[in-house]
């Protein structure tokens, strides 16, 4: 059936209620014959049961009256003027769209000159306004922190530490702003198949002693760390950021330092993922995260 | 004839006050259901569309779990809850929802939009163990989702046939090939995939109506 039938059973419908409800209402008050009931004392139906049993035949009190009548013109008001009669859509033509756009417009009213504000400024003005910095650290809560952790040091063997001096993809602040719009993937490649056991644990030890700052070029696997290795995290062992290979000449690695941790990533390689939040922060947002993590790393 | 004396016919005959009774109390569902059926389907969004297999084993490991107890999924058009998870909820993402998911109370966050918001190694060590990435959560942690297999009924190809049947769009190689799609999958893959499919859809006009 159509839309506008459907529309017009709706409207008739509730109108028709209202107006049955209003004529009980009143007619319960108001007939003749109740009227000279409500005046007799004792006075009883003329409902008999039982051959001997009689109702009480006084009218509810009359605030019941008054209040089922103003209930009956608030739903009358109501339908005049919001939308609930079929398709009228009432004389305020409210809808929760237009209420959420008109709230949406008053916002960036507010809120989108002081966005324009932050992007005029340069990095060290945002690090040095605490109002602005605050607001940043609830963006970093929102956003960052369920992988970072709240004090941004990093979590759960699996994502970086942001206070710290290693910047696997590069510290700078564009490093970091591309970071954060663009994400970043990473692979490792895992090499069981490739290096035996021997090799994989003097690999390791290769490892933890570049982690130590010692030299490992008289160390026998040196040559194979070079043809398997050195290419993402160059011959020394610092690292490529524009290859996410991380610096091994320190002791920061981010799955774990230990022995056995670093025997794995190397027998089995690691993927590590940075989502990319372009689409879900602006340019604000991150200019304002880029400037907080920046102030607060080493 | 006025309302008293109608009063006292009904009071003096049952069947008379039964019928009238569900006469009364069939009006609002006349004026709020009846129509709703009646009316055009809503459509599925442009980016709407059935889940996978391994999306639906996620979904109803999700209903077992009951995560809908405490996560809702539906983005109300109020000013708070579009800036927190963009645009509100729309009839047309949950045609193939069945049942919907909605949900009723928010102890966690809405998750209508939480796809590839979190990588998927995340979601993982989230729900094994939320605290691991959440100091404060109070989420309880799923742990045996890693331990069990997704599809171990062997059946998901048959709750996809019932969907079918209802009007999912799926087609019969799809079906077929099913079991294949998510042999060897954990629970905890199965529903990884799911919320990674929670997604915004761009197609739709925020300022248009539908919800």
């Amino acid at each position: 059936m159509p839309f506008e039938f459907w529309s017009w059973w709706v409207a008739i419908l509730t109108l028709t209620s209202l107006f049955g409800l209003g004529w009980v209402t009143y007619s319960a008050y108001f007939s003749p014959d109740r009227r000279a009931k409500a005046d007799e004392e004792g006075a009883q139906s003329d409902t008999v049961w039982d051959q001997n049993l009689r109702e009480g035949g006084r009218p509810a009190p009359i605030w019941w009256f008054w209040l089922l009548l103003s209930l009956l013109v608030a739903s009358v008001v109501y339908l005049m003027l919001y939308p609930g009669l079929g398709v009228f859509q009432g004389a305020l033509n409210w809808s929760s769209d237009h209420r959420l756009a008109n709230r949406l417009m008053a916002y960036e009213m507010t809120f989108g000159p002081k966005r324009e504000a932050v992007l005029v400024k340069n990095y060290s003005e945002l690090q040095a306004d605490e109002d602005l910095m605050k607001i940043a650290e609830r963006l970093f809560g929102e956003h960052c922190a369920a992988c970072h952790g709240l004090d941004a040091r990093g979590q759960a063997n699996r994502f970086p530490n942001l206070t710290d001096s290693e910047w696997i993809w590069g510290g700078t602040i564009g490093d970091i702003d591309k970071t954060i719009r663009e994400g970043r993937t990473a692979n490792m490649a895992g090499w069981a198949d490739s290096f035996s056991d021997d090799e994989l644990n003097l690999m390791t030890d290769l490892v933890l002693e570049m982690s130590r700052g010692e030299s490992v070029e008289e160390l026998p696997i040196k040559p194979l760390y070079d043809a398997s290795c050195a290419a993402c995290h160059e011959a020394d062992g610092t690292g490529n950021p524009l290859l996410g290979g991380p610096d091994l000449t320190n002791d920061i690695h981010l799955y774990g330092s230990d022995r056995a941790s670093i025997k794995y990533t190397i027998a089995q390689g690691r993927n590590g993922e940075m989502p990319a939040f372009k689409t879900l922060l602006d340019n604000t947002e991150i200019k304002l995260l880029v400037a907080w993590i920046t102030k607060n790393r080493k | 004839m006025n309302a008293i004396d109608i009063h006292r016919k009904l009071e003096e005959n049952a069947g008379l006050l039964i019928f009238g009774i569900l006469f009364v109390s069939a009006i609002g569902g006349l004026v709020q259901i009846l129509p709703s059926i009646f009316q055009e389907t809503v459509e599925p969004t442009a980016e709407t569309r059935p889940y996978t297999a391994a999306e639906l084993l996620g979904r109803d490991i999700y209903i077992r779990e009951g995560c809908s107890t405490c996560h809702s999924q539906q983005v109300r058009p109020l000013l708070a809850e579009v800036i927190r998870y963009e645009a509100p909820a729309h009839a047309g993402e949950s045609v193939y929802d069945r049942p919907f998911l909605w949900g009723s109370k928010r102890t966690g966050p809405d998750l209508s939009r939480v796809g590839e918001k979190y990588t998927d190694e995340w979601q993982r060590i989230h729900l094994v163990n939320p605290r691991a990435v959440v100091p404060k959560s109070i989420m309880p942690a799923y742990p045996w989702l890693e331990r069990r297999k997704a599809n171990s009924g062997n059946d998901v190809h048959l709750r996809m046939k019932a969907l079918q049947r209802l009007g999912h769009p799926y087609t019969d190689e799809e079906i077929t090939r099913a079991a294949a799609d998510v042999a060897g999958m954990t629970e905890l893959d199965a529903i990884v995939a799911y919320l990674q499919s929670l997604k915004i859809d761009t197609s739709v006009d925020p300022s248009e109506g539908g919800h």
